[in-house]
């Protein structure tokens, strides 16, 4: 399953991170230190429902499944399993 | 019964078993409401508080915030409203420039302000602590002047520097609920949705207007207004008829709410305000929601509500340019100020739209100098310079043509960057769209478009742009840059953030 992280590495690196900034680290807080904006957010959440084929629920649109890296990809892997 | 707050007494008396306030955690009839009153009363008495000053509030949107304001109401204390989510140096500023002697707050926001201002004490309000009162003694010469018969402060953000507090007294705040109530009427046990904050001033009509008829409120928080695919279940499964909110937060609501899924039959009305409603997001969303009426309310935070306009329904084809303001509510004058006199209130008239009448802020806490810029003198009377500019249509209602501010000189034409934004948003795939300019040394006036498309993650070239610009503008106004944006940023009031477009436009050009 490392590539639930590595896609999804890429599109927030490629989306909401300026070209020649550093490397996003997998534990870097996304949401609460403002490099996501609330509304970016729902870009992510388009995005990884469209990439994974599952849906959100609305209460799941929520800092404690989005603001890392390796909490996206647990979340991911949640709705997989479900 | 006149005024506010035996509005709300006679309200919480008459209608005591229905529910008068629900939020994710609690859900209060107004009875409950009422003795929630009646013990925060008896706390302001007993600690010594009670028309000590004014009341601050600094807590997430919560019935208790409601319980409080509804107290202060009752002691005929001024409450004012601070913003939980700004910067703790913004909320010490304000609690210093307001001369605050109390601020109820959460335990965690208490810690964080007592950091900042030493002489606070700390007192518990709810006995499990998670709610406390701040207080400290202000000395007599310290305290702000104020009008007597104060509802209320309201801080908005000045567009430089600090954050000014507009006061509201009790008439000027009641002549806008009470019109709001006989124009909207909401009938005991209809639901209405507060999704404006609390220190925001679209906030006062879901407040007083839905409470005093005994209607139900919906509260949602921040961070639930941030979220539209749970604010879209919400509204549906709460059954709102009411709601009022920016055009930017329905943009949001309508571009990822997901409106489609749930029935909102039950939204009868829907209210905006606070900025310019796009036609073709506006379209988009009188079709999701065809059964609700559309009303444009205009106002600044000064004034508060004083002009008003329905959306025809449905929204004609041939329909580009956003709809007027429209006619003035009853309380409200106007006059049209075009180069340094009134002009004549006719067709075609054009200028900076000044208002008087009962709504009508007295002036700013404390700013002796802002209180002489902002107002005119006319007539013999006191005229607030609204700082928008506006023209008289064939029907007699008022257009918006935007800020005074917002208007730039170019190769020494007048530009209003509002008017390149309409045009922006005639073109089919732009939803949105914000203009702002720069003063270049060499070049001379820069213009800068942020735009934002229906279709996510494409694209227009610049060649595309620049050839619909030229069928739209005249060449002195085709902006020199065009940055395509997935989203706006937002002020804390769920506007347009020009603010943060304007330090966007330096990191992009």
């Amino acid at each position: 399953m490392e590539d639930v992280k590595t896609t999804i590495k890429a599109f927030i690196q490629e989306t909401f991170v300026a070209d020649d900034q550093e490397q996003l680290s997998n534990d870097a807080p996304l949401l609460s230190s403002g490099i996501i904006d609330s509304i970016s957010a729902l870009e992510l959440v388009e995005f990884l429902e469209k990439t994974f084929h599952f849906e959100f629920q609305p209460h799941e649109v929520d800092q404690e499944n989005l603001d890392t890296i390796t909490r996206i990809e647990a979340f991911v892997k949640t709705k997989k399993v479900a | 019964m006149e005024g506010l707050a035996s509005s709300l007494a006679e309200s919480i008396t008459i209608h005591s078993d229905r529910t008068a306030l629900r939020s994710a955690e609690e859900t209060w009839t107004f009875q409950q409401l009422g003795m929630y009153c009646a013990q925060t009363s008896t706390f302001l008495q007993e600690q010594g508080l009670a028309n000590k000053g004014m009341l601050g509030i600094c807590l997430p949107k919560s019935t208790a915030y409601v319980g409080i304001i509804t107290s202060a109401l009752h002691l005929s204390m001024p409450y004012v409203p601070l913003d939980i989510e700004s910067p703790v140096s913004r909320l010490v500023y304000i609690i210093e420039d307001a001369s605050l002697g109390m601020v109820f707050t959460t335990k965690a926001q208490g810690a964080l302000l007592t950091a900042s201002i030493p002489d606070l004490k700390t007192i518990p309000f709810t006995p499990d602590d998670t709610l406390v009162v701040l207080t400290r003694e202000v000395a007599a010469e310290d305290q702000k002047i104020r009008p007597p018969d104060l509802a209320y402060v309201l801080y908005t953000s000045g567009s430089t520097g600090h954050p000014k507090g507009v006061f509201i007294t009790r008439e000027n705040a009641w002549c806008f609920v009470k019109w709001a109530s006989d124009t909207f009427p909401i009938a005991p046990g209809e639901t209405v949705a507060s999704i404006a904050p609390f220190h925001f001033d679209l906030s006062v009509f879901d407040l007083f207007v839905t409470l005093i008829n005994g209607a139900e409120l919906v509260l949602f928080t921040q961070q639930e207004c941030r979220n539209p695919l749970l604010l879209a279940q919400q509204l549906s499964e709460h059954r709102v008829g009411t709601l009022y909110a920016t055009p930017s937060l329905l943009q949001i609501l309508l571009r990822y709410g997901r409106l489609g899924r749930y029935d909102f039959s039950a939204l009868r009305r829907v209210l905006f305000a606070g900025e310019v409603f796009p036609i073709e997001p506006l379209r988009q969303l009188q079709s999701a929601w065809d059964q609700a009426d559309f009303y444009n309310l205009y106002g600044p935070t000064e004034t508060n509500v004083v002009t008003w306009f329905p959306i025809p329904k449905p929204i004609t084809a041939g329909q580009t340019d956003p709809y007027p303001i429209g006619q003035l509510c009853p309380y409200a004058q106007g006059t049209i100020w075009h180069e340094n006199a009134p002009a004549k209130w006719e067709p075609a008239a054009e200028g900076e739209l000044l208002i008087r009448g009962n709504s009508l802020t007295p002036g700013y806490l404390g700013q002796v100098k802002k209180n002489k810029l902002a107002f005119l003198l006319f007539n013999n009377q006191k005229w607030y310079k609204t700082g928008d500019r506006v023209r008289v249509n064939d029907s007699g209602e008022l257009v918006y043509l935007g800020r005074t501010d917002r208007m730039v000189k170019r190769r020494g034409y007048r530009i209003e960057l509002a008017e390149i934004e309409h045009a922006f948003t005639r073109h089919q795939t732009i939803i949105q769209a914000a203009a702002v300019s720069r003063m270049q040394p060499e070049t001379g006036t820069e213009i800068t478009v942020f735009y934002q498309l229906s279709i996510p993650a494409t694209t227009l070239t610049t060649l595309e742009l620049k050839q619909f610009c030229t069928a739209q503008l005249p060449s002195y106004m085709i902006p020199d840059h065009f940055v395509v944006l997935p989203s706006f940023p937002c002020t804390s009031s769920q506007k347009v953030d020009y603010q943060a477009l304007l330090a966007k436009m330096e990191d992009h050009v």
